[in-house]
């Protein structure tokens, strides 16, 4: 996918808050790529456009072959149905339908069946077989959000959008998540894009891009926790961010 | 997609129960008038048949339209004439009346009884009348009485029973026995039997006349051949029908009457389903505010809109159907109670079982959820313009902007007045001048409604000045003030309600103020003498002679009715004694002409009755006696139009022109006593009470209480307002627990940290207690506003001469009544906001 010059302003007038100033970005199908940086950088922004939950001021974005700039809601919820996936920070499972109606839920939107050979293949990559017909309340953090990943995964999208995936478990859970990621990326050729904070969790994908005051300032491959610190303390010190 | 919204409704059902009442209520009224009028016209169908069972045809009097008056009598001749008809096995020919003729008790007074006194001529095969001791009546000083007058007296066989005739002279006869009869004429009447002549002297005051006849065929014989054969050797002088198309009359004229009933019960339908609507919208309102995460999410997996409406509409459509179906139910309860209540006051009706018509089902479900999913649709919309953001932690838009609902609500309510300037000159003459108004009147609450929102942070600020005084209210009155559009739809509910019941109040009082004043300002009478309210008794001409004769009586002007035609249609026409007395003692005004001297062929109309039927001074009416026989009638004076005498008036007695015809005249239904200046009112009153002692149902009514009773004070247009605000503060409170449930939900954290530094228990209670009152006063407030400026308009504009009356008590109970809702409404949310764990609520997401 693919983003040019993306502009998105709040407000107008004397209240206008610019959140994104021209962001272009290609994000290569089949890779694992995070967006970091400090609070108020603009990276949750960005993901909401790219994802077309929200509408960008100007420039362009491309999901696949479709330019998602200028669609109307109707285009959008078609690209957001099929063609993109989401995995939140706060799980967002419906806490009334069990793990196994969560994880169809899309699909049953969509009014299409599931391919029952892919659906186990999911099932048993989050190892969930034992737990589909409990309710949220009775999963563990990990566990919901794996139903998450699950949810995002069952529909094939082209892309799966996950916004802090592991900012609300503890590190083993948030580990064993960032692993099925990971995993989803090699294995079913999943292209992801994660919106993170965490360098650790930063240090499982292929690319990073660094995000500050609304522009792209920088971008690293094959990161480690540590260079992604690094580079984040060079943003700070440049002064944006009060991380 | 259908699973998740069923499920999350199922997960919400106490909150939907709640708003489901106002359906469940409105549904359960609406079946309730199909159940109740269904179940009683079973009960009538069976009680006509039993009536008409055995009756093979049937001989009444024909009622003429056009000569009016008295009814044609058979005479021996007519009997003898219907006993030649071939087939005819045997004829009873029928002597009746009631109430002129009273059974006197043992004391030497009138007996008392709810029913009637009847009496008529004893028949041996009478259906319904059995004779259970003694014989029947032979010789002319013979009576059989009915058991609950046997039992009255005590009377056995043999016994001496006193009467007063309608002379209002004694006679003695002796009982010859004693029958039930409670088949036919009801358990809680007198009835006196005797032989055709004595029967025809009390009623008639003269033998050789019946009312009807009952014929009997000879077995083999066709009733309807019997029938077309009677009735050709009668003439068209009387009518002739057999049992079975006397019971369908019958039943048609029930039905009739049912139907009405019907009607009636309808505007409480329609006034409990239109808050009903407020309150579903509320709901669905909250429901998806409280839902916004959820269907941002929906909408993030790739929900459209459209299907976000659909899963609301759909939520909305289960509501209404199991709303319906409680309604229902609760209705078939309710109409069975109230056939049973109206059989109980209908002489031998008996209801077996209950009817429920498939009209009151199909009607039931179509209108409960028809209402419910159309109160649901902009909440469905509103959800539908959810942004997924909101599904990623993003806080939701801001409330958009007031200033468009301030442009709509000021542009309806610009149209709402244009209507009711349109509208309420032409509102007294047209019915359609009347719809003009009644939309302008929902034009402006409409534009209240949008406009509500905006009047919250003034006016909750006005209200929460005078509750609160301490830290916990003014907390309580700003969170009422934090979300207006909630707020204001919450207390538009109880604000629509109390305008529209203030609107009727202000236009009643001041109908009934107008009314009062006037008749003060001209009645000159101090004493009104007449059958008491719904009994229509009459006065006897003997009584109003004895009451003039009292001393201090200064007049007795009498009024009475009788029947006759005018311009080829009946009308009933006022006959009076003295036109002079009468004219002072009533307060009667001239238009035109003169009214107080009224010759014998002297007519007196009032003048919307002139204006009707084109009549002016000096013009000739001609009227039909009723014998046939036309009289020529001149105008000789317009009245002003008044609540007591309306239409035509004559002079009494116009014996010389042959007047009156009926057998029972002279009787009036009202009589206007003055007291002479000197005498004591009281005094007076009490010799004229103790004149009533031997008339029952007639009763004496000082000048203030007549006033009081004819100008509608204690009218039924009240007693239907306070139902009407019962049943609006009810719905009101179930909408207002609503709203404070979900605030205290919301607010969990908040409140957990009001408790963390410092806020007791019983300041959280008051805080809660206080918004709940703040907003259900807020809705009484603005509904009294709106009910009362709605009123005087209406009044000022399309009534003449009225006052003003601003019905104070009603709105000091509106108040009263909006703090007790608020009161109630808070019990249960304020209680769960106590109980809050502060660690849990600190920390809840």
């Amino acid at each position: 996918m693919l983003a040019t010059d993306v502009w998105k302003v709040f407000g107008s007038g004397d209240t206008a808050v610019t959140a994104l100033r021209g962001v272009s970005l290609a994000i290569a199908t089949g890779a694992f790529t995070a967006i970091m940086g400090p609070s108020g950088s603009g990276k949750s922004t960005l993901m909401h456009c790219l994802a077309g939950l929200d509408r960008a001021t100007s420039g362009e974005i491309q999901i696949g072959r479709v330019r998602i700039t200028g669609l109307k809601d109707q285009g959008l919820t078609r690209i957001r149905r099929d063609q993109v996936g989401f995995i939140f920070q706060q799980f967002n499972l419906l806490p009334t339908l069990s793990a196994g109606e969560n994880i169809l839920l899309p699909l049953a939107i969509a009014g299409r069946r599931p391919d029952p050979a892919w659906y186990d293949e999911v099932i048993d990559a989050v190892g969930l077989g034992d737990r589909l017909r409990h309710r949220p309340s009775q999963l563990s953090g990990g566990q919901q959000q794996r139903v998450a990943c699950a949810r995002a995964l069952v529909g094939r999208p082209d892309v799966i959008f996950a916004d802090e995936p592991t900012g609300n478990l503890d590190s083993a859970a948030g580990a064993e998540v960032l692993g099925l990621l990971r995993r989803s990326v090699r294995e079913f050729g999943q292209t992801i894009v994660m919106v993170t904070h965490d360098p650790v969790a930063a240090a499982n994908v292929d690319r990073v891009v660094f995000l500050s005051d609304g522009a792209l300032v920088d971008e690293l491959s094959a990161p480690t926790p540590d260079t992604v610190l690094d580079r984040l303390r060079g943003l700070s010190t440049s002064g944006a961010g009060v991380r | 997609m259908l699973r998740a919204t069923l499920r999350s409704l199922l997960a919400r059902k106490l909150r939907l129960l709640t708003s489901m009442f106002a359906i469940v209520l409105s549904v359960a009224f609406l079946s309730a008038s199909f159940v109740l009028t269904e179940t009683l016209s079973t009960g009538f169908t069976r009680l006509v048949a039993s009536f008409t069972e055995g009756l093979d045809v049937l001989v009444s009097p024909r009622i003429d339209r056009t000569s009016a008056g008295e009814p044609a009598y058979l005479d021996d001749a007519d009997l003898a004439a219907i006993r030649a008809v071939p087939g005819v096995a045997s004829v009873q020919a029928a002597v009746g009346d009631h109430d002129q003729v009273m059974a006197i008790g043992r004391d030497g007074r009138v007996l008392l009884t709810s029913g009637s006194h009847l009496v008529g001529n004893w028949r041996p095969a009478l259906p319904g009348v059995t004779l259970r001791a003694g014989r029947a009546p032979r010789a002319a000083t013979e009576v059989v009485i009915n058991r609950r007058l046997a039992t009255a007296g005590p009377f056995a066989p043999g016994d001496a029973l006193t009467v007063r005739d309608r002379d209002g002279a004694r006679r003695t006869f002796t009982v010859a026995g004693i029958a039930t009869d409670d088949q036919r004429q009801g358990d809680n009447s007198f009835s006196m039997y005797f032989t055709d002549a004595t029967a025809q002297d009390l009623v008639f005051g003269q033998t050789g006349r019946y009312q009807g006849a009952l014929v009997d065929a000879t077995p083999g014989t066709s009733v309807n051949r019997l029938s077309a054969d009677v009735r050709s050797v009668l003439g068209d002088r009387f009518e002739v029908s057999t049992g079975a198309e006397r019971g369908t009359e019958l039943l048609e004229t029930v039905r009739k009457s049912l139907d009405s009933v019907r009607q009636g019960l309808l505007g409480f339908v329609g006034f409990a389903l239109f808050i009903g609507a407020f309150l579903i919208l509320n709901t669905f309102s909250i429901i998806v505010a409280q839902r916004l995460r959820e269907l941002a999410l929906l909408r993030a997996v790739g929900a459209s809109r459209c299907q976000i409406i659909g899963s609301v509409l759909t939520e909305a459509v289960a509501t209404g159907l199991v709303a319906s179906a409680i309604g229902l139910a609760v209705g078939v309860g309710l109409g069975r109670l109230g056939a049973d209540f109206l059989a109980t006051r209908i002489e031998s009706l008996t209801l077996s079982g209950v009817s429920v018509p498939a009209t009151a089902v199909v009607t039931s479900f179509a209108v409960g959820t028809g209402v419910t999913v159309l109160a649901a649709v902009l909440p469905a919309l509103r959800a539908s313009r959810t942004s997924p953001v909101v599904a990623m932690g993003a806080p939701a838009a801001p409330e958009r902007p007031m200033a468009r609902r301030l442009v709509a609500g000021v542009a309806v309510g610009a149209c709402g007045a244009g209507l009711l300037a349109y509208g309420l000159p032409a509102a007294e003459d047209s019915d359609s001048g009347l719809w003009w108004v009644l939309a302008g009147v929902v034009a402006v609450l409409l534009a209240l409604i949008l406009v509500m929102p905006i009047l919250v942070r003034p006016v909750t600020g006005l209200i929460g000045r005078i509750l609160a005084w301490s830290a916990p209210g003014k907390l309580g009155r700003r969170n009422a003030a934090r979300q207006p559009r909630r707020t204001a739809t919450t207390a538009s509910a109880m604000m629509i309600s109390i305008a529209l019941i203030t609107v009727l109040g202000t236009i009643l009082k001041s109908e009934i103020a107008q009314t009062g004043q006037s008749m003060d300002r001209t009645m000159r009478a101090d004493l009104v003498v007449g059958p008491e309210r719904w009994n229509h008794g009459t006065v006897r001409a003997g009584l109003r002679d004895q009451i003039a004769q009292i001393p201090g009586v200064a007049s007795a002007a009498a009024v009475g009715q009788v029947t006759a035609a005018i311009g080829g249609r009946l009308h009933q026409v006022n006959v009076v004694s003295d036109a002079a007395d009468v004219a002072r003692a009533a307060g009667l005004t001239a238009v035109a002409g003169r009214i107080d001297r009224l010759g014998g062929t002297e007519i007196l109309v009032d003048q919307d009755t002139a204006d009707r039927e084109h009549l002016r001074i000096g013009d000739p009416i001609p009227i039909g006696d009723g014998r046939g026989e036309t009289h020529d009638y001149t105008v000789a004076g317009i009245l002003t139009p008044n609540a007591l005498v309306t239409g035509f008036v004559l002079a009494l007695p116009p014996v010389e022109t042959g007047w009156p015809a009926y057998a029972r005249f002279p009787v009036y239904s009202q009589l206007y006593t003055e007291v002479d200046d000197g005498a004591d009112p009281a005094t007076v009153r009490d010799a004229i009470a103790g004149l009533l002692a031997d008339e029952p149902g007639i009763t004496i009514a000082t000048r203030q209480q007549f006033i009081g009773e004819r100008s509608g004070a204690n009218d039924d247009g009240l007693i239907v307002i306070q139902l009407l605000t019962l049943l609006a503060m009810v719905i009101a409170a179930l909408g207002v627990i609503n709203t404070l449930a979900l605030s205290v939900i919301e607010r969990t954290r908040e409140l957990g940290l009001l408790r963390a530094i410092g806020l007791r228990r019983a300041q959280v209670i008051r805080m809660v207690a206080v918004e709940s009152i703040v907003i259900s006063l807020l809705g009484a407030v603005v509904g009294l506003g709106a009910g009362v400026g709605l009123g005087a308009t209406i009044i000022t504009a399309g009534m003449e001469q009225a006052p003003i009356i601003i019905p104070w008590d009603m709105a000091a109970t509106y108040l009263i009544g909006a703090t007790v809702v608020g009161l109630l409404a808070s019990i249960a949310p304020a209680v769960r906001a106590a109980r809050l764990n502060v660690l849990a609520a600190v920390a809840y997401e």
